[in-house]
């Protein structure tokens, strides 16, 4: 059984989220490129 | 509820994306009127010509005004029927000018066929019992291909013509 006592967040400190937060950010980036060249190609044509 | 700053970042931006892409939705939807090329207008496959734009003779392009015409396409396995010219030969190229405001309008008496002018924003699906159609302006010069781009037998590459903006 895990032992909860032992995880960070019981002792107040906070989750390291640093490389999941850019991730997260190039994820919705690539998200909104892709629709804008969607976009944009179907503006021109 | 404790989060992290950097979840309160993401999760805003998540949301606000999701209302930003619902409003452009229904802005294009509700105000701009698009709707999908096939919606809900109907006709019998068996007798396709009961219907005015698809009798044999008002196949193909006709000029309704100065700069607007409309092309009738019958999409058949494994044809596109664009009517026939003076010497009752099958049309297979036709001519636009460009800038003309073209408004397609096809359907299918078989299967569904994809109707795509390669280049153009000119693609649709081909339904029997339905009419599609999608209006668009023609306005780069080129020679385009009408394509069937959705598989429908054996004789599938066979289904084309041409269009010609100039």
């Amino acid at each position: 059984m895990t032992n909860y006592k032992e995880t960070n967040h019981s002792k107040g400190e906070e989750p390291e989220l640093r490389g999941t937060f850019t991730s997260v950010m190039i994820l919705g980036a690539c998200i909104v490129v892709s629709w804008f060249a969607a976009f944009i190609l179907f503006i021109t044509r | 509820m404790h989060m992290h700053k950097y979840e309160k970042i993401w999760l805003t931006t998540g949301i606000a994306a999701l209302i930003l892409f619902l409003i452009i939705l229904g802005f294009g939807a509700f105000y701009l009127g698009t709707h999908p090329q096939s919606h809900g207008v109907i006709i019998d496959p068996e007798n396709i010509e009961a219907e005015e734009a698809f009798k044999q003779e008002n196949l193909g392009l006709t000029q309704v005004e100065e700069d607007k015409y409309i092309v009738n396409v019958v999409a058949s396995a494994f044809n596109y029927d664009l009517g026939v010219d003076d010497e009752g030969k099958p049309v297979k190229h036709i001519r636009i000018p460009a800038g003309s405001t073209v408004l397609f309008q096809a359907t299918s008496p078989d299967v569904v066929h994809g109707l795509n002018v390669a280049g153009t924003n000119v693609n649709f699906m081909v339904e029997p019992g339905y009419i599609s159609n999608m209006e668009v302006v023609l306005d780069k010069p080129g020679e385009y291909t009408l394509v069937c781009n959705e598989y429908c037998g054996i004789g599938h590459h066979q289904m084309y013509a041409t269009v010609e903006v100039y």
